[in-house]
């Protein structure tokens, strides 16, 4: 009997010792203590909450969670960088924040190299618009996601329908499946979202948004057509839609009131498939925007200047972002890995064929541009798409509005190098 | 006699220094700051950058911005909106409020309910009662006829805001109406009734002018608070669609800590700040008037 007790005991040890494993050598942190700055909501601070416990137990660091929803996120972690604060000893930066936030943040080479981190591991669409500048690497990509279409497999398949090859074929197919009781589509329409559905559309017809000395390139022709594809999709669309943040979108899809919508699919993939919320599970996919591919979201995790932990910080960095945890979080969660490997893997492709939906927008996204001026130039750009799509203003003053605006901000502290986005 | 004198102006002093030292603190030297910030070129991002005296430049561009106007026009027609109806409401509820009847001290209290929420609850609550999908109100309102775009369109939107506004403040303007009626002497009512006035008399001659004092500080108050309206829009709509119900605080707050333009930002702080002093003083000074009319 005491022999059983002892290797039940044993087996209860490993068990447990297993339980929290690392695919990369951790040093011994007893006694330190770090906090870590994520994004809220239900995708990466439920990741970040369930990591520190994990984190703790294997090297004894405890790991304090702070999470603020996206609209926030942004002026309060420049803000703590700017006034120097030691608040924080890894945030989470979106990409499109870099160019602001790189100067107050530690260059992650020399930990690379200790950590023996394989940087080419990463998918190099995402790598290359994502915590770096130049040779310079500031952030470790920890998510990423590119604009696509989640339809309903059902509905299509009814009518005899595939997923849309261009933006036209959109509204179409948008239009032939509206009925008295589900949507065509739904949109996020909230005015600081709503600008990258026009981007979209008037990048994929050619349009341009900057020159390479950063004046703007924004085509009439282009910029209206692009513009009136949109308003007319909005005939297809819950009444709501232009009030709609994610969440209501989210919720109009896997509550099957809308056949079609375009998201980060990151939101929507653990949501959509799970019984208890979903209405929808088994009878959804993701599909690329036309042309392949869509707009970029990436995020990094990069240590402030003035942390006291950097070393504990980036030991959380490299077990955040190590291919176990990328696999567990968008297993469980939904979250878009950076890692190549794990598109790539045959076996986890077919548990997780939304997968194969998402990659070939990831191998060659559409980055935003990630300089001092993004913030206010994509903000004044959505402000003035939902003017328009509220009918305050026409599509040829929208276009006017913004270029003017984008002249007035990029004639000051231009950057000292060539724009080379679309 | 002198020495005394000297004595007690030296303890009321002694009393009234640390609320000076530190009302100068909190308030003074941030605002002192600010202005001396709104004078020079400071990037907070690039802070090493050589300082220098820019004049009124940043005034300039900060009314050139059109986005302030904008902003201006919108505070000016939600704060006029929701500030009549929060005075034509206000007052009539005061008016049958302010009688000693059965049931209305209960009616007071649970009128005051919306006053004393929070503005970013008052958003939250606001924003799910006018969900085009499940919103109690804008269902509600759209089985009597009225399904409208209410957070969607700019007139609708700025209809919004001003609704929850006046939701929001109408029970504060009754309850100091109510006050200001209370404390009415009863002798002019009494000789009116007698002479034979009519109810609508009574209030036009009597009642209104007696509580003219009390309704221009109300209005004062309400109107100095209106201008600093920034959470439950925030919460409701974040200025939009567009920029239709984008106020000016919620604008500078923008260009001050969402683009990290401090010095344009200050400088719309501070032509904000002249305007809620010009028409404060304007009010002030009427409200004097007619104190000094009635003496």
């Amino acid at each position: 009997m005491k022999k059983f007790v002892c290797f039940l005991m044993i087996g209860v040890f490993l068990l447990a010792g297993s339980a929290f494993a690392s695919e990369i050598e951790l040093p011994d942190l007893s006694g330190e203590a770090i906090t870590v700055y994520y994004m809220a909501g239900t995708t990466y601070e439920p990741a970040a909450r369930r990591a520190a416990a994990e984190f703790e137990e294997l090297t004894g660091c405890v790991v304090r969670v702070v999470a603020d929803p996206y609209l926030t996120l942004f002026e309060k972690q420049l803000t703590s960088l700017i006034t120097r604060s030691e608040a924080y000893d890894v945030l989470q930066v979106a990409y499109q924040w870099d160019g602001l936030f790189m100067p107050y943040l530690e260059p992650l080479d020399p930990f690379i190299e200790e950590h023996g981190i394989d940087m080419d591991a990463f998918i190099p669409g995402v790598l290359a618009n994502c915590g770096g500048s130049f040779d310079e690497i500031y952030g470790i990509p920890t998510a990423c996601d590119v604009y696509s279409f989640i339809y309903r497999t059902d509905l299509f398949e009814e009518a005899g329908l595939e997923p849309p090859q261009t933006w036209e074929e959109v509204n179409e197919i948008a239009a032939a499946l509206t009925t008295d009781d589900i949507h065509g589509h739904v949109l996020a329409g909230l005015g600081e979202q709503v600008g990258q559905f026009w981007r979209a559309r008037y990048l994929a017809m050619g349009g341009r948004l900057l020159n390479e000395d950063w004046t703007p390139a924004l085509d009439m022709e282009i910029g209206v057509e692009a513009a009136e594809l949109l308003r007319d999709l909005l005939e297809y669309c819950p009444a709501g839609t232009l009030t709609y943040g994610y969440p209501e979108q989210m919720h109009a899809f896997i509550l099957g009131r809308a056949a079609m919508a375009e998201v980060w699919p990151s939101f929507l993939r653990a949501p959509a498939d799970d019984p208890d919320e979903s209405d929808v599970v088994g009878n959804w996919s993701f599909a690329p925007y036309p042309g392949g591919t869509g707009e970029l979201s990436a995020w990094s995790l990069g240590i402030p200047q003035v942390s006291r932990n950097k070393e504990a910080a980036f030991a959380w960095i490299a077990f955040f972002t190590q291919e176990s945890m990328q696999k567990e979080f968008f297993t469980d969660i939904g979250i878009g890995p950076t890692l190549s490997a794990l598109y790539e893997d045959e076996e986890f492709l077919a548990q997780h064929p939304d997968l194969a939906g998402v990659y070939p927008g990831l191998k060659n996204p559409i980055p935003r541009f990630n300089v001092a001026q993004s913030q206010e130039a994509y903000d004044f750009m959505d402000a003035r798409v939902s003017a328009y799509l509220a009918g305050m203003i026409t599509a040829e003053q929208m276009i006017e509005e913004i270029t003017g605006r984008w002249e007035e901000l990029f004639a000051v502290d231009t950057p000292d190098f060539p724009y080379i986005g679309p | 006699m002198a020495k005394k004198q000297f004595q007690d102006f030296k303890i009321g002093w002694l009393f009234v220094l640390p609320a000076l030292a530190f009302l100068s603190i909190t308030s003074l030297i941030p605002l002192a700051y600010s202005l001396g910030v709104s004078f020079t070129n400071f990037n907070l991002l690039r802070p090493d950058r050589p300082l220098q005296f820019v004049g009124f430049q940043n005034y300039l561009t900060g009314i050139r911005d059109t986005e302030f106007t904008t902003a201006a026009w919108n505070t000016i027609l939600i704060i006029g909106g929701s500030l009549a109806l929060q005075f034509l409401i206000g007052l009539m509820l005061s008016l049958i409020l302010s009688q000693e009847r059965k049931g209305f001290r209960v009616w007071r209290t649970v009128l005051l309910i919306p006053n004393i929420v929070a503005p970013v609850v008052v958003g939250v609550l606001w924003r799910l009662m006018l969900n085009p999908d499940y919103g109690i109100v804008k269902l509600g309102l759209a089985e009597l006829g009225l399904d409208l775009p209410w957070l969607a369109h700019p007139i609708w939107s700025r209809v919004a805001v001003v609704m929850v506004e006046t939701w929001s403040w109408t029970p504060f303007v009754m309850l100091t109406l109510i006050a200001g009626l209370k404390s009415l002497s009863d002798t002019p009512f009494e000789a009116a009734r007698i002479d034979g006035a009519g109810g609508f008399q009574i209030f036009r001659y009597i009642t209104l002018p007696m509580i003219k004092p009390v309704l221009a500080v109300t209005f004062l108050l309400r109107l100095m608070d209106a201008f600093k309206m920034f959470d439950t829009i925030y919460v409701l709509t974040y200025g939009g669609p567009g920029l239709a119900t984008e106020v000016l605080s919620l604008r500078i707050y923008k260009r001050g800590l969402k683009y990290f333009d401090i010095t344009t930002a200050s400088a719309q702080s501070w032509i904000f700040l002249a305007c809620i002093f010009i028409v404060s003083y304007i009010i002030a000074k009427k409200f004097i008037n007619v104190e000094s009319r009635l003496e």
